[in-house]
């Protein structure tokens, strides 16, 4: 009798701290509503800065056009003009940027002409929307020549001169530069170009970096991370506070595998080529319809970030893409790939005898091992689904029998007195 | 129901941008700035919470209750510094509004804060009226050091919109009045005796025109010259002029609106712009340590604490 009160206590005990680890405080405090005016204002703000970025895009394509029926453009090295600035006005560092470019580029192709558009900004900074004013690239086919203008944002320094971000140009640049090297993209290309609005397109590091071995992309990962914004935290149950001291937080974000590149890079860089292929064919889901002709400008101001299917959704492929496949493969490899009227997958094999999945798995690898991420925390192969090997299963049920087996035999030693 | 009036509103306000054309999305985006400010504006002027403290010339300072004593103290040290500088001038004709504010907890992942803001208005309270309210953290608000040189950088920034265009875009980045006074002129110094272009040389000896070239002020004859100081130098000098020049300072800045710069300084400090560089540079120079890091006294000590050391070391060692 004695020994089943002590049985009984004892599994009253154990189980009596584990519901005061698991469980819910009763009263839990409620979520704090965000105030509803401030929310307002959120929603709104959110709404002027994205009247003000299109806006931005839609001025300045519509004054390309103006001067584009005005102005006679030539082969070569493109002219640079100003627009909207009061008298007149040169920037060095924009010169010097296109220089360079149009430098390595070569003899560019006669087939596309290229005009770089510097606009003031001041305009839409007017309003202390803090946003980046539209920087890209208005693509104008026409009978003789396609027309590519580059098109960023400028103000006018303390000197008198226009200073522009040399980074911005030089990403509003790169689908110009690829048609000056390249010349006309193939159907397959420019349906491609058109869908994703080039945003794969945006480095020239194929022009800077002929070393093959050098990892372009800054330590970013091969695809955007897209999150979650959260703006109110859940209040903290017993079992939650325990983790956090524990540091599990950190611990399950280290050893998961790298979901904020969404499902699709996962099974990817897994090694499943299909959804490779699907991060480069169907990537760049837009959420504002921009006119067709532009390029977009930085997909994480258009509208791709904070989405609640982040995890789901097919993330935007690094916008280096294009520029590594011209650096791994090669200019005269690349330029029938360019110019190819085949599908782009189909183009692809055709041009580098490889299946695009196959390429884009080893290159996102690579990248992952090269990105930043991969300073911090331990990159290893991600691994989906059930892990358990069949083998583990009997091993542990044997170990277990084992186990009983030996305290049975214990057991059948001990004498009762 | 507020869901369905947001909702509606931003309908109203955005709908007519959903056409490709630039004119019908700058349309959309100035009503809905406008809107922010009003919806802003309503919910600042609704707060009951906050309560007017104390008045000066042309400055009213309101606070939530847990800052009424401190917002008092910040209230003198503000008004002191300001007049420094600015004189009696306002950055609004009629006046202005300070207001310490405290905010609500919110959590971005594990971190939990609270920002408050401590914002200037323009007066009269109306929809033409500036207004700045940055928010701050929990710190600035502890500290009346803190939260004046925060009031004293927006103020600074607020002041300079009206200065002449020359000296805006001379200073490059601002007054930084934020920035504490001791610590603004101990980087001045260090920047002033360790610059290494020739002007820069020449300026620690007493050359005027060289100073006016590492300062961006004027052109030196000579092709060496070298670079230029750090834009914290620019506005070193130019509180400097102003506190030289005394209570009319700033209004004799701003009459030389068509100015150059250095038209514009020597005006601000009531004196010839050379004699004004080199009075600032001297006042620089007077900040330089005059010792050197390690005196007689203090090597003493280090000798002697570690002769005890050593000798007590022995006196416990066993040597066989």
């Amino acid at each position: 009798m004695g020994l089943m009160l002590r049985w009984l206590a004892g599994v009253g005990v154990v189980l009596g701290a584990l519901y005061a680890t698991v469980s819910r405080p009763r009263s839990a405090p409620a979520e704090p509503e965000p105030d509803p005016g401030q929310q307002r204002v959120y929603q709104l703000s959110a709404h002027q800065r994205r009247a003000v970025r299109i806006w931005s895009a839609l001025a300045a394509r519509d004054s390309a056009k103006a001067r584009l029926a005005t102005l006679s453009l030539r082969t070569g090295r493109p002219e640079i003009i100003t627009v909207g600035f009061v008298g007149a006005a040169s920037s060095p560092e924009a010169q010097k940027v296109v220089g360079d470019r149009w430098t390595a580029v070569g003899a560019p192709d006669s087939s596309v002409l290229t005009l770089v558009m510097i606009y003031n900004e001041a305009q839409f900074d007017s309003l202390r929307s803090q946003v980046y004013p539209y920087s890209g690239a208005l693509l104008v086919p026409g009978s003789a020549n396609d027309v590519c203008v580059a098109m960023t944002p400028g103000s006018r320094s303390a000197h008198g001169d226009i200073d522009v971000v040399s980074s911005q140009l030089d990403r509003a640049l790169a689908p110009c530069l690829l048609r000056a090297a390249f010349g006309i993209p193939g159907r397959g290309m420019r349906d491609w170009l058109e869908r994703t609005r080039a945003a794969a397109a945006k480095s020239n590091a194929w022009l800077r970096r002929q070393d093959r071995a050098v990892l372009d992309g800054s330590g970013q990962l091969p695809w955007e991370p897209m999150y979650e914004q959260v703006t109110t935290g859940r209040s903290e149950t017993g079992l939650s506070s325990l983790l956090r001291s524990l540091a599990a937080f950190e611990i399950a974000v280290m050893t998961a595998p790298p979901y904020q590149m969404g499902s699709a890079a996962l099974r990817c860089l897994e090694g499943n080529t299909v959804a490779c292929t699907r991060t480069v064919l169907d990537s760049f889901p837009l959420h504002e319809s921009l006119s067709g002709d532009l390029t977009l400008s930085h997909s994480w101001e258009f509208g791709l970030r904070n989405r609640r299917n982040a995890l789901l959704s097919v993330h935007p492929i690094g916008d280096w893409f294009l520029s590594d496949i011209i650096r791994l493969e090669g200019r005269e490899r690349f330029g029938r790939f360019w110019r190819s009227d085949q599908p782009f997958e189909l183009a692809f094999r055709e041009a580098f005898g490889r299946d695009l999945g196959e390429w884009t798995r080893d290159w996102g690898v690579r990248q992952r091992r090269g990105s930043w991420e991969a300073q911090f925390t331990p990159v290893k192969p991600v691994t989906l689904g059930v892990s358990l090997h069949p083998s583990w299963a009997l091993l542990t049920l044997g170990w277990t029998a084992a186990a009983l087996l030996l305290a049975a035999w214990t057991a059948r030693r001990r004498q009762v007195t | 129901m507020s869901r369905l009036v947001l909702g509606v509103s931003l309908l109203v306000l955005a709908a007519p941008a959903s056409a490709q054309v630039a004119a019908a999305w700058r349309d959309s985006a100035y009503r809905l700035s406008a809107e922010v400010q009003r919806v802003r504006d309503s919910l600042r002027q609704d707060d009951s919470q906050i309560e007017e403290i104390a008045r000066r010339s042309g400055l009213v300072v309101s606070a939530t209750s847990e800052y009424r004593a401190f917002a008092e103290e910040v209230l003198e040290r503000f008004d002191a510094a300001r007049r420094r500088w600015f004189g009696s001038v306002l950055p609004a004709a009629t006046g202005f509004r300070i207001t310490l504010r405290s905010g609500e907890s919110w959590s971005f992942g594990r971190q939990t804060s609270r920002p408050h803001s401590l914002s200037i208005t323009g007066l009269p309270d109306s929809d033409e009226a500036f207004r700045f309210a940055p928010p701050v953290p929990d710190r600035t608000l502890s500290d009346a050091g803190r939260a004046t040189g925060e009031l004293l950088g927006e103020y600074g920034n607020l002041m300079l919109v009206s200065a002449p265009a020359a000296i805006r875009g001379w200073l490059r980045a601002g007054l930084l009045l934020s920035l504490d006074e001791d610590s603004r002129r101990e980087r001045a110094m260090y920047s002033l005796v360790t610059g290494a272009g020739k002007a820069q040389r020449e300026c620690v000896r007493g050359n005027a025109g060289a100073c006016a070239h590492a300062l961006g002020i004027r052109r030196w004859e000579d092709p060496d010259a070298g670079g230029e100081y750090y834009p914290l130098v620019r506005a070193d000098l130019l509180l400097a002029a102003l506190e030289q020049g005394g209570e009319g300072a700033w209004a004799r800045l701003m009459a030389e609106a068509e100015g150059s710069i250095e038209e514009g300084l020597a005006a601000a400090a009531g004196m010839p712009a050379d004699s004004m560089l080199l009075r600032w540079r001297d006042g620089l120079l007077e900040l330089q340590p005059d010792r050197g890091p390690l005196d007689l006294p203090a090597a003493a000590v280090i000798l002697g604490w570690s002769a005890l050391i050593l000798g007590a070391g022995l006196g416990i060692a066993r040597w066989g």
